[in-house]
């Protein structure tokens, strides 16, 4: 696994604390926030864009 | 490739500048010193260099990177392509050239080599931020430091301050975050999801609400879940009624059959209590039974006399003890007995006549018997002669035969005799033929005769004629014959006298015997008359005293009979009341049951009603359903979907407010490792006694859209009371830019990239002397720095900084359209 940067550590860290009772939604924040730190806005609506790609094709 | 890498605190030799922003014709910048300072009016291109430097390092600036510019914007107006040279050096004096060739529309081209040798093209920027330990983000915010970032840090609004200091800490990413997680996409998607939705309604028929209907069928589905399991309870208490209902029906009937039989009793008791009323007996019971068994005794006598078996047994079979049956029996046997006794009384008569008759006839057989003798005896005489002839000539019969005998001899004497006699007169005819015609023919054999036979028919004439003996013969027999026949005669007429006389003897022995019958008959009509006589006597004796006795035991055995009927009775009542008792029925409770049951059937009615009418509005709902279906199942997929959304959304808005929420405890993290050394700088920094420690927090803070948002909040420690003043509202800029500058070198120092260099856009405007020249006694002494890099207006910096003698000073002015004139004036 790649090693994190301080601050996305720090991060990474914050928000499983914030999220230590709901896992699903810790992944979505570090996948969010890896998105954005990745591509930037862009990285942002792909990834939004891909999770109601999957709530389409599940309903 | 080269396999050495560079070793920390880089630091720049020379920068080559060609076709940049302001800069047309090519300049080159030696950075000779530890401070390079750039000095020079407004637009004069200080900025340029500083920004030349960002491109060489990274192929771009923090406008581009950011859209503010477009990279094309960094070319001067007079050339068509930028080149930019830098040259950096490790503190073991490994050098790295940057080549960077950008043309208008096209991408920047760069080259990198590391002490003259190559980097590999395709990796020559990930290689270089590698080498740099930093991106560019990092490089606007912990290297180079612009004067638009101090002012953000140090004016401003709180959000505007703290989005200021979460740049130069690196973590304004959650704010971005926050600003940019794109729910909008998703509301976006709800919104057409919904106008789907919508649209599929629309093809609904006007008014019709899936949701309603949906309920409507749930609701009906329910109600009929409802009355089909209320219905199968119903159904199951009517079956357990009904069998109640059956069994008491039952009961009932048996109880009804039963009180029927006690009504029956009640009233043959009753029955029996008025016929007692009024019968007196006149005999007791005992006597009665006496009486009884007596009269049996002459009655079964006289039965065995006249040989009547059936009453004789069944009178011999009846109990003593039943006087009912004793009595009736003996009743019946003395009707019986009366029918009898006239029997006898007509057989009597008859007996009598017929013995007056025997005799009589007896009488007159006796007479006729008398006449017989008579006429026998003058018959005897013939009987006499019969038997001498019979003696003489035997049988009448033989006597017969014998005549018969000589008739047919007689006869065959006489045929011989006329034979004779035509052969005689035959053959004297034929001879006298012969004699007269000498031929004749034979009449016997028609043979032709001469007369050579002559002599032979007549010596055959003299053989004839010559036999008299059948002539005396003939006469003997017939004078026998006539004997006989006179005997036959006689005989006969005997015959006919003797059997006159057998017949008298036999009419004779005939009424002897009868006479012999009559009397015996007469003797024996005698005896039976008196036996009559005497059944008479004895069956008319029996009648007589019976029927006195029966008529006077009868009201006896009736009142015995009676009460006997009556304790039976009275005993079956008993016995009936105990069974109806038993018997367990509740007519009550049968009304009970009945009750229940039709109102039972009733709700079961009215459930198979509803049954019916909630199955019709449910096909109904089907057929709807089924109309509908494809439109349905769009819109339930359609709002899966939007609910999917939802979640969806929900989750990320989630997400989305937690980037908020962790910027605070981020935010603290990130104070809590500068702190201690900003303000080390800042005691260093700031050359005035009234402030000498600050502090950096972070607050809550209620924005106008009601959001709570966390900010910095930057407080300075009054040293004369010790209070800590809120810098933004109590400081003075150049204070609040001595605290900014702290603050960013406290960071700088704290960062781990590779650049040993600090790139400062005029960094200290409004600073006072005191400070300006404390600030540059700390940079000098500042022992990470390899490299400072100033763009200022401000000659008493650069005055300041030639007290310290380390310092490498440009001086720039505006030039045409060749670019700016650039002029080394320090040192000198």
């Amino acid at each position: 696994m790649k090693r994190l940067d301080p601050i996305s550590k720090e991060i990474v860290d914050l928000l499983s604390e914030y999220f230590k009772e709901k896992e699903d939604l810790k992944d979505l924040a570090v996948k969010l926030y890896f998105a954005y730190l990745r591509k930037g806005r862009k990285g942002l609506e792909e990834t939004i864009r891909e999770l109601m790609e999957n709530v389409e094709s599940k309903s | 490739m080269s396999k050495v890498s560079l070793e920390g605190d880089l630091r720049i030799l020379s920068l080559e500048i060609e076709g940049f922003r302001v800069f047309n014709t090519p300049q080159r910048f030696t950075f000779n010193s530890d401070i390079v300072v750039f000095l020079g009016p407004i637009g004069s291109g200080k900025t340029s260099i500083l920004k030349a430097i960002e491109f060489g390092l990274f192929g771009t600036t923090s406008e581009v990177a950011d859209k503010r510019l477009k990279s094309d914007d960094l070319i001067n107006d007079f050339r068509d392509r930028i080149k930019v040279v830098l040259m950096l050096v490790d503190p073991k004096g490994n050098k790295l050239k940057i080549l960077r060739l950008k043309r208008r529309g096209k991408r920047v081209r760069t080259k990198a080599y590391l002490n003259g040798t190559p980097l590999a093209s395709h990796l020559t920027e990930d290689k270089l931020t590698k080498l740099f330990g930093l991106g560019m983000d990092e490089f606007s915010r912990q290297v180079y430091i612009k004067w638009d970032v101090l002012q953000d840090i140090i004016s401003g609004s709180p959000i505007k301050r703290s989005k200021a200091l979460d740049r130069l800490f690196g973590i304004e990413i959650l704010e971005e975050l926050y600003a940019y997680t794109p729910l909008r996409i998703i509301e976006e998607r709800i919104l057409e999801s919904e106008e789907e939705l919508r649209e599929l309604a629309r093809k609904l028929p006007v008014g019709f609400d899936l949701e309603d209907f949906l309920e409507e069928k749930e609701l009906i589905i329910r109600n009929l879940e409802h009355f089909k399991r209320k219905l199968a309870n119903i159904r199951k208490l009517i079956t357990e009624l009904e069998s109640e209902l059956l069994k008491q029906q039952k009961l009932k009937e048996e109880y009804e059959k039963l009180l029927q039989e006690k009504t029956l009793l009640t009233s043959m008791y009753e029955g029996l209590r008025k016929d007692l009323e009024g019968v007196a007996p006149l005999v007791s019971v005992l006597e009665a039974e006496y009486e009884l068994n007596r009269l049996r005794k002459e009655a079964i006598e006289i039965l065995k006399i006249l040989l009547v078996r059936r009453e004789l047994e069944l009178l011999e079979k009846v109990s003593d003890k039943d006087l009912r049956t004793l009595f009736e029996l003996l009743k019946s046997t003395v009707r019986l007995l009366e029918v009898r006794l006239e029997e006898i009384d007509k057989e009597i008569s008859r007996v009598s006549k017929e013995i007056l008759t025997y005799h009589n006839l007896l009488t007159k057989i006796k007479s006729d018997i008398g006449d017989l003798n008579e006429r026998i005896g003058g018959l005897e005489p013939y009987r006499a002669e019969y038997e001498e002839l019979v003696s003489r000539y035997g049988a009448l019969e033989s006597i017969r035969k014998n005549i018969s005998e000589m008739e047919l001899k007689l006869a065959e004497l006489q045929n011989i005799r006329r034979e004779r006699r035509e052969a005689l007169d035959l053959l004297k005819a034929l001879i006298g033929r012969l004699s007269r015609e000498g031929v004749a023919t034979c009449p016997v054999c028609g043979r032709q005769l001469g007369k050579g036979d002559l002599e032979g028919l007549k010596g055959l004439m003299k053989k004839v004629s010559e036999r008299s003996e059948i002539l005396k013969e003939l006469m003997d027999y017939e004078a026998k014959l006539q004997d006989l026949k006179r005997v036959e005669e006689r005989m006969g007429y005997l015959e006919s006298k003797l059997t006159e006389l057998l017949e008298l003897e036999s009419e004779l022995s005939t009424l002897r015997e009868e006479a012999e019958r009559l009397e015996s008959l007469w003797r024996r009509g005698e005896e039976l008359l008196n036996e009559l006589k005497m059944k008479h006597s004895k069956i008319q004796s029996f009648i007589k005293n019976s029927k006195k006795a029966l008529e006077r035991i009868e009201p006896t055995i009736f009142r015995y009979e009676k009460a006997k009927e009556m304790e039976k009775v009275e005993s079956q009542l008993k016995e009936l009341e105990k069974r109806i008792e038993n018997l367990g029925f509740k007519p009550d409770w049968l009304k009970e049951v009945e009750r229940k049951l039709n109102e039972l059937r009733r709700e079961e009615a009215v459930s198979l009603v509803e049954i019916k009418h909630l199955e019709k509005k449910r096909k109904t709902v089907e057929e709807t359903l089924e109309k509908y279906r494809e439109v349905f199942s769009r819109m339930e997929e359609v709002k899966r979907r939007i609910d999917s959304y939802k979640r969806l959304y929900e989750k990320i808005r989630a997400v989305k407010y937690s980037f908020r929420a962790i910027q605070g405890d981020l935010r603290k993290r990130m104070l809590s490792k500068v702190t201690e050394r900003m303000n080390q700088i800042f005691r260093q920094l700031y050359a005035h006694p009234d402030y000498n420690e600050l502090c950096v927090r972070v607050v809550k803070m209620g924005t106008e859209e009601g959001i709570v948002r966390s900010v910095y909040e930057i407080y300075a420690k009054r040293t004369i009371d010790g209070a800590w003043v809120p810098v933004y509202s109590k400081l003075s800029d150049g204070q609040k830019t001595i605290i900014a500058l702290a603050l960013l070198l406290a960071l700088h120092e704290l960062s781990a990239h590779n650049l040993g260099m600090l790139i400062l856009d005029e960094p200290l405007l409004n600073i006072d002397e005191e400070c300006r020249a404390a600030w540059v006694r700390t940079f000098i002494s500042l022992g990470r720095l390899k490299q400072i890099i100033i763009a200022t207006q401000d000659r008493r910096l650069v005055d300041e900084l030639e007290k310290g003698g380390r310092v490498f000073v440009y001086q720039l002015r505006h030039g045409g359209i060749e670019g700016p004139l650039v002029k080394h004036i320090l040192p000198g």
